[in-house]
Order: C-alpha cells, then sequence, then structure tokens
C-alpha cells in the first residue's frame, strides 16, 4: 500500500482533505508513483483528495484502513471481489461514506462502470 | 477552493484507541495471506551485485535500505562505485549524494572501473592514444545517462539529503539512490538520536516510494587486521543496523598487502577483499564473497586472477 503515510500524517497534525480518499485496487496506481502527496508537493496545491494504492499481492484483511476514519471514501478497481473486500474494511474502518466503483476497460482510454456500491445504500447498483 | 481542512476527529485518539484491536490479529488471516499467495507469480525488480557468484544469494530489492560498511580506506567508495556501474548495466537509474568525494573525482574513478585500465600517462599522450581515450570517454558518456550526482560536499542537513532522495526518485525516476555518507547527514557520532530518525526516515521513503537506499557508514577501527567486522562494529546507534534491511561489510585483507609489500610469500589464492552479508531481511543468506583486486581497473572481481568485468553486458562478462 503506497500513498496512506502522508494521509496518516496530516490527519494526526489535525488536518484532512476536504474530499477525503480515494483508493485504487489495480495493479497500477493511476497518479505518479510517489501518490498524491508528492503530486501536491511538486506542484504547490493543497491536496482536495488523497490517494492510495492497494497492490494486488496485498492481503486486503490485513490491512490498516483506519486512516478512512470519518472521510468519504471511494474505492475503485477493477475486479469486483476485491472492490468489494477494500468496500468492506473501510466501512469496519469508520469511514464517513464508502463508495465502490467496479470498471472494466473498454478501449484504450475508456472504462465502462459495471458495478457501483454505497454504504449509504443510495447509489448501490450493477450493470 | 478544495483544499485541506481541520479534522473533525481526534485521529490521534482513534489511533491510539484502535491499535490493539488493530494489530494483534489471528493467525488464520496470516495463513489466508500465505494460500492467496500460492502460485502468485513474484515480480520483484531485482538489482544485484556485480559478480556472478552473488546473483542466487543476494539481491537489492525496491523498498529496502542497504548499508554498506566499512573501516576508513577499506574500499566502500571503490565497492559502491562498482555497484553503481553495475546497476546502470542493469538498466537501472541511480543518483549519488557523495559528501565526502567530488562528482568529478567519483565519475574519474568510475570511469577507470568502467574502461579497465588508467588514463594515459603524460609519455603516452600522442594524437592516437587521445584518440583513443576520447572514444572511451564517449561510451562512459552515453553509459552514465542514467546516472545523477549531487554536487555538495561536507556536512549537509538531513533534511536537505532526505529531499534529494525524493527529489531523484520522484523526479528522476532514480530507482537507487546512494547516499555516501550517514555521518555526513547528522551531527555527530554522538547523535544517536539523529541517526536513528535519519536512517527510519530514509527506510520510509524507500519503502513509500519503493526505491532502494544504499547508506554508506563507517565501522570502528578493529583490534587487529585480521579480525573481520561484523554488525556490532558499526559505528553510532545500534538502531542503525536494526532498521536498515541489509548489511554489505567491506573488509580488506591489509595483512596480504603488507607482507606482499613486505615480500614474503602470499597465497594468490587469499581474498584481497572480503565483502560480509550480515543481515538480509528478505533472502536467506548470510555470509561472505570472497574478492580479488585488479588495480589497473580499480575493481574487486570475483575470482583471484579474472579479468575486469564489462558493464556493458548483464550478467557481466570480462573485459577482453
Amino acid at each position: 500500500m503506497i500513498g496512506h503515510q502522508p494521509l496518516v500524517a496530516m490527519r494526526l497534525a489535525g488536518r484532512r482533505p476536504e474530499f477525503g480518499v480515494s483508493i485504487e485496487t489495480d495493479a497500477t496506481p493511476s497518479a505518479y508513483p510517489a501518490g498524491w502527496a508528492e503530486f501536491a508537493r511538486r506542484w504547490k496545491i493543497a491536496p482536495a483528495q488523497a490517494h492510495v494504492h492497494i497492490g494486488p499481492a496485498e492481503h486486503v484483511p490485513r490491512l490498516d484502513l483506519r486512516f478512512c476514519v470519518g472521510l468519504d471514501v471511494r474505492v475503485e478497481g477493477m475486479i469486483s471481489s476485491r472492490v468489494r473486500a477494500v468496500f468492506e474494511v473501510c466501512k469496519l474502518a469508520g469511514a464517513r461514506r464508502v463508495t465502490g466503483h467496479v470498471f472494466i476497460p473498454r478501449g484504450p482510454e475508456t472504462a465502462e462502470l459495471v458495478e457501483l456500491m454505497d454504504s449509504r445504500g443510495a447509489a448501490t447498483w450493477q450493470a | 477552493m478544495a483544499s485541506l481542512i481541520a479534522d473533525d476527529i481526534d485521529f490521534a485518539g482513534y489511533m491510539a484507541q484502535t491499535e490493539a484491536k488493530q494489530k494483534v490479529r489471528p493467525a488464520r488471516e496470516f495463513v489466508d495471506e500465505m494460500i492467496a499467495a500460492l502460485g502468485q507469480p513474484r515480480k520483484v525488480v531485482q538489482a544485484f551485485l556485480p559478480w556472478d557468484k552473488t546473483h542466487a544469494l543476494f539481491g537489492f530489492r525496491p523498498g529496502e535500505v542497504t548499508l554498506w560498511a566499512g573501516v576508513n580506506g577499506h574500499g566502500k567508495s571503490i565497492l559502491t562505485g562498482q555497484a553503481v556501474l553495475s546497476l546502470l548495466g542493469q538498466d537501472h537509474r541511480v543518483c549519488i549524494a557523495s559528501f565526502e568525494m567530488k562528482p568529478a573525482k567519483t565519475l574519474e574513478r568510475m570511469l577507470r572501473q568502467y574502461s579497465g585500465q588508467r588514463g594515459p600517462n603524460e609519455w603516452e599522450r600522442s594524437p592516437d592514444v587521445i584518440e583513443a581515450f576520447r572514444a572511451v570517454y564517449d561510451d562512459f558518456g552515453d553509459f552514465t545517462q542514467r546516472l545523477w550526482l549531487y554536487d555538495q560536499q561536507g556536512t549537509v542537513s538531513a533534511a536537505t539529503v532526505l529531499g534529494v532522495t525524493r527529489y531523484a526518485a520522484v523526479e528522476l525516476g532514480c530507482g537507487h539512490i546512494v547516499i555516501d555518507s550517514l555521518m555526513k547527514c547528522v551531527k555527530g557520532e554522538d547523535d544517536y538520536n539523529g541517526q536513528k530518525a535519519f536512517v527510519d526516515e530514509i527506510a520510509a521513503i524507500a519503502r513509500d516510494l519503493n526505491i532502494h537506499v544504499h547508506l554508506v557508514h563507517h565501522i570502528r577501527k578493529l583490534g587487529s587486521e585480521t579480525e573481520t567486522p561484523d554488525k556490532n562494529d558499526v559505528k553510532g546507534s545500534g538502531s542503525i543496523t536494526d532498521q536498515v534491511d541489509n548489511l554489505l561489510v567491506v573488509w580488506r585483507n591489509k595483512k596480504k598487502e603488507k607482507d606482499a609489500a613486505a615480500g614474503k610469500k602470499v597465497s594468490p589464492d587469499e581474498p584481497d577483499a572480503l565483502l560480509i552479508c550480515d543481515k538480509q531481511r528478505n533472502g536467506e543468506w548470510e555470509g561472505k564473497f570472497a574478492l580479488w583486486f585488479d588495480s589497473d581497473s580499480q575493481q574487486f572481481v570475483g575470482a583471484n586472477g579474472a579479468l575486469a568485468l564489462d558493464f556493458c553486458t548483464f550478467p557481466h562478462r570480462s573485459q577482453r
């Protein structure tokens, strides 16, 4: 898992990103290899959303996702069972609201949303 | 504008309160993790030491820190320079932050290791010889396109070194950062808290950015020249060796050198140096690699009488 440590440090210092955290569960992180904190440092911006990447070989039940507590969390990936597993751990960790987004690639830069999960039940949907 | 806002949760309190629940886990979860890993391909971009005989036993893994330790004058910089050439030959991008040697001097020594020969002497500087060396220098220039050097001598602040490490990893895409040496990044040999904090930060950066940091450090002077050092001889805080993932100790066989200089008979099979792996957190092997010094190339080679290595190929073949 990468990207969580700056978020933990930020929250220990009493600050949090306004739009919570986005968690990617696919093989390659879409943002900077170093993650959102480096991106924010480079562009001298205050990050509105933290980005955490969970590698494909990481065992989800053992991950420490307590950084989610009280935050809006968006979990996304291409494997429904893996997105669901992270979604459940985030709920257990006390996230304010968790949404799960499952995509299937449909072209070089196109992906189709095929499943939506919502801890509040409002947006739960499956194609 | 969207930005950081004040947290409405006592996060530190929450972390403390839930720490035990999070960290004390049933054994079954670990077994499940082992089962899930069964049959999964292990894709680890590993880097190796220059010598073939080490490849199956030791590797530089991403996310780790290797401590290169040795007594002053035992060849730490020569060996790390050779290791960097090997990493470049393995297609890795490398940044050297040496606070003990100027970049030009570092490169000069690496050029000699790369070319396998010393530069032209005064009496050899005919146009043909100069032209031949120019071609070698050009090749070296191409070969080192994936190498960066931080131009700073003397003591620097830990924060600056950490910043340089991040910059090299994120902006330059370097997978290997060499910091020579730890003592130049802290207040002194007795600054144990500073050493601990620095190594802790470096280890966190290596892990977060998935890079390998090579940290050069000193070993205290030993009682006798035949005594080989181990992790207990590393200078400074004991937490340094605890926190790093790998420990490579460089030891030069000074007794052999002195005996040879005094005209005594020495066995050529006796190594000129040992590279002692005294810790490898994620590998099974610990032990000693025997090395022999080739003075023309300033390279250490893996066998008595072996030729200098050609870094343009990997595994490295001998130069002809």
